[in-house]
């Protein structure tokens, strides 16, 4: 069901990982060259002829491998975007059951939460830097945001899209309310929960390069690091290869990171892997 | 009770025939917000009795669903009376269990997780509870699937399950409620064939509802035949054929072709009144009867 309709990005047999590699070469050579057809033809190809080739940027990322201070700026990403997930993760999934399961607390919580919820994590960047005493605390707060509306939206979906049949079965055969919400409930919004939580954690990478950019040069002085900040100060150094590491490295930490929420999906919700 | 079905299958089986008996006076439902309410139910009174595999049939869309809704305890009557031996019937129960009319399965659970769901929420924790799930598991042909998901199984196969999942309960009272809707014509007669069987080996008070007139005769002790909606009885028929039926010998008796024709009749004509208020759901039932063999256009 839910949990495994997206897991499409990990290739499952020899010819979907085939068809990957091939694509994935065939962008590399698309890029080389849009990069060289200027030396070669004088064409200047826009936005793309101006991009160092993947040559230099993979010469780049073999030299700066060596420096911690490129482990430590993913680090402290990944770090920010696991603090902030976890949170939301914990915070999430019990609002999202309760808005599903409470009417009243729906009546109340949901015109709140709706009003919130579409004020984007960006926009939050200057309240959360005076709000919160350190930057640390201010950029967890902002990718905290980024994936707990995903995250209770789905879960709240999730609850309400329990089809009443398991309900008036369960209730049938004698189970208390309790029991119906342990063995029914619980388990009928994981698939949404996984759903929720692979988009969210995509999304936390997404707010916490910005957040890392927008703070770290914001007046109070760099001192945020992170991937972001590693871009940022590539691009005022003027080392375009390495904006592109940087680039390359979010999306592959996302990636993994959204495989790897994925598999645990799988792993909790047996039931609804794909046969 | 599980204890009980082991030690003591007999007496629970002379007990089963007895109770269940459920009578319906005048009972009506609404449907609708105030003010624009329909009746999908109204006046409608009928007995249930007891041990016997009583069917339901009416025109689709005719209140059928609704009126076992309330039976089962899901729903309340909004008029007139429900008791079952003599109790009003104010919410759901595990004496009255619903067989679904789609798959109810819980999607999470392997097959012998699902049969033994009423049992342990309501804190069996045995091992003649397994005994008895895994007996049961067998009897429907279903051992080697015992940790297979819903997902996993063909149709027929979650049907069965559904059967047992019911059956493992004892309950004085089964609901049936269109459960072999939507499987093909070949596996719905396998399975018409399995659930006699398993009623001969634990009969009880069974309500059975269908649209389908041959399901029907198959399978009843009593046919309660409903009016177009607002459901009320239209009329109700001993089905004193001989046990047990198979599909293919039954219409070589007139006394089934008999009960047959007679129930078209009614249905034809119940059918007829709602396609002239011009319903959709009705006009499809029209179509669906009037191209049997035994009516003919011109009632």
């Amino acid at each position: 069901m839910a949990a495994g309709g997206i897991g499409i990005a990990v290739p499952k047999s020899p010819l979907a990982a085939q068809r990957a590699i091939i694509a994935l070469v065939v962008c590399l050579i698309l890029w080389e060259v849009g990069t060289q057809l200027h030396r070669w033809t004088g064409i200047n190809v826009p936005g793309i002829g101006k991009l160092p080739s993947p040559f230099m940027v993979l010469s780049a990322w073999g030299a700066i491998i060596k420096d911690p201070g490129y482990w430590i700026s993913c680090g402290m990403s990944f770090v920010r975007v696991l603090g902030g997930f976890l949170i939301a993760l914990v915070l999430g999934v019990p609002l999202g059951l309760l808005l599903g399961a409470n009417k009243n607390f729906r009546d109340i919580a949901f015109p709140v939460f709706e009003i919130i919820r579409p004020i984007p994590p960006l926009a939050w960047v200057p309240a959360a830097i005076i709000f919160w005493p350190t930057q640390e605390l201010a950029i967890t707060f902002i990718t905290f945001l980024g994936a707990f509306f995903t995250i209770v939206l789905n879960v709240f979906a999730g609850t309400r899209s329990i089809n009443v049949r398991y309900l008036h079965a369960a209730r049938s055969l004698g189970a208390s309310k309790s029991y119906v919400f342990r063995r029914i409930i619980l388990p009928a919004t994981i698939p949404s929960i996984m759903v929720g939580a692979s988009v969210a954690i995509g999304l936390t990478w997404e707010v916490v390069v910005a957040a890392e950019i927008i703070s770290g040069s914001s007046a109070l002085g760099s001192t945020g690091g992170g991937l972001g900040h590693f871009i940022w100060s590539s691009y005022l150094g003027g080392n375009y290869e390495n904006i592109l590491v940087g680039m390359i490295s979010i999306g592959i930490a996302g990636y993994s990171c959204s495989a790897l929420v994925r598999k645990i999906g799988e792993y909790v919700a047996p039931w609804s892997r794909k046969q | 009770m599980v204890a009980q079905a082991m030690n003591t299958q007999s007496a629970v089986q002379k007990d089963a025939m007895n109770r269940g008996r459920i009578v319906l006076h005048r009972v009506t439902k609404y449907f609708g917000s105030a003010g624009s309410e329909k009746a999908a139910v109204e006046n409608c009174s009928f007995t249930i009795e007891p041990g016997k595999l009583n069917v339901i049939i009416g025109p689709s869309g005719c209140g059928k669903s609704t009126l076992l809704n309330l039976i089962a305890g899901f729903d309340t009557v909004d008029a007139g009376s429900l008791t079952c031996d003599g109790v009003r019937i104010n919410g759901p129960s595990s004496d009255r269990l619903v067989v679904f009319q789609e798959n109810a399965l819980f999607d999470w659970m392997t097959t012998y997780e699902n049969i033994v769901f009423g049992p342990r929420a309501r804190g069996y924790r045995s091992d003649l509870l397994k005994t008895r799930a895994n007996r049961i598991l067998e009897r429907v042909g279903l051992s080697a699937f015992r940790d297979k998901y819903p997902s996993q199984l063909s149709g027929g196969m979650q049907r069965r399950i559904e059967l047992a999942r019911a059956i493992i309960n004892d309950p004085a009272v089964m609901l049936l409620d269109e459960p072999f809707r939507g499987l093909d014509a070949m596996t719905k007669g396998l399975m018409q064939e399995y659930f006699l069987q398993l009623y001969t080996e634990n009969p009880r008070t069974a309500v059975f509802v269908t649209t389908d007139i041959d399901e029907a005769i198959l399978l009843a002790d009593r046919l309660i035949i409903l009016s177009n909606v607002p459901a009320s009885l239209r009329q109700c028929v001993e089905v004193d054929l001989q046990k047990p039926r198979t599909s293919a010998d039954l219409y070589e008796q007139d006394r089934a072709n008999n009960i047959k024709r007679e129930a078209l009749e009614i249905l034809y004509d119940e059918a007829l009144k709602s396609f002239q208020s011009s319903r959709r759901t009705d006009s499809d039932f029209l179509q669906s009867y009037s191209a049997r063999e035994n009516i003919s256009p011109s009632l």
